[in-house]
């Protein structure tokens, strides 16, 4: 099975961290991938630039991970401690809006982005983005088997990940 | 620390693109937070603007823009506001013969957290002078 290193992509807010995942051999994260995907694309750059002053600005530094905000699109995994964890379509909950980048809220505090794509299907199982979905359950299954079996733990400020030796390079 | 990719995007996000989603975001979790609040189904709100659940769920889950005119009627319905515009009251003052200046005043209140009120330092009796208690 192919290692990915669980790592920061933005911890710049005052309220929420967000976490990505990059495949051990590859240069760029997923949510990286997402972006520059979609960076230079004359109909989707709008729309990009409104999911990043999203993130950054509402959910980072202003209002934290609300529920509200996110479209619950898979079967959720009962978890302890803290209860139920969901793989959730950060697709900004308005507006028509063209794309889905997919996510693993884990508390108002912490976020793990994942890829995204185009949407061209109602359901995130279905059109261009069900390829990154399946991915993108497949890497939350693992972080979430990874703080079952304490490989990692989430650092006491709500707003971390850290490896069972106390390091913030995660591989899992 | 910041992803550079995401970082550069941002850099290049125009201020309006930061307003739209500040009031979009704003508006959703308050609407949401009103039918919750006033414990309104979205099928109950369906019925009393007179739509097709459908239609609000659209509303409500991204499918469609609010217009001002949605946002009345929901306004209307949940009884409070959902957004406020900011009021300036003009005032004119004549300044000499045909001139006059126009002023406009925002009024606006600064909360201040409450300071704690001043503790009573308490001390041993045998450390008071009594005259000093006097008055």
């Amino acid at each position: 099975m192919n290692t990915f290193a669980l790592e920061l992509f933005d911890d710049q807010g005052q309220v929420c961290t967000f976490y990505t995942v990059r495949w051990e051999d590859a240069s760029l994260s997923e949510t990286d991938t997402f972006f520059v995907k979609y960076e230079n694309d004359s109909t989707l750059q709008r729309p990009l630039q409104e999911l990043a002053s999203f993130i950054s600005n509402k959910i980072g530094d202003e209002k934290g991970a609300l529920e509200d905000y996110f479209r619950f699109e898979n079967a959720a995994q009962a978890l302890p401690p803290t209860g139920t964890y969901k793989v959730e379509d950060l697709s900004i909950n308005f507006g028509n809006f063209p794309l889905r980048l997919y996510c693993l809220r884990i508390s108002e505090t912490l976020v793990v982005l994942f890829n995204g794509g185009e949407k061209t299907a109602d359901t995130a199982q279905g059109g261009k983005t069900s390829m990154v979905f399946q991915e993108a359950n497949s890497f939350s299954k693992r972080i979430l088997d990874a703080l079952i079996n304490k490989d990692i733990y989430i650092a006491a400020d709500q707003r971390a990940f850290r490896s069972c030796d106390g390091s913030d390079e995660i591989l899992i | 620390m910041r992803s550079k990719v995401f970082q550069r995007i941002i850099e290049n996000t125009p201020k309006d693109v930061d307003i739209f989603v500040d009031w979009y975001a704003d508006l959703l979790v308050r609407i949401n937070q009103l039918l919750r609040e006033n414990n309104i189904s979205k099928k109950e709100l369906a019925e009393k603007l007179e739509k097709s659940p459908s239609e609000i769920s659209k509303w409500l889950s991204g499918e469609h823009n609010f217009t001002l005119r949605s946002l009345a009627k929901l306004s209307a319905e949940l009884g409070e506001p959902l957004m406020e515009v900011p009021k300036r009251k003009p005032h004119a003052a004549f300044i000499s013969g045909n001139s006059r200046s126009v002023h406009s005043f925002v009024a606006c209140k600064k909360f201040e957290p409450a300071k704690p009120s001043k503790a009573i330092e308490w001390q041993q009796a045998s450390e008071l002078s009594t005259l000093s208690n006097v008055g």
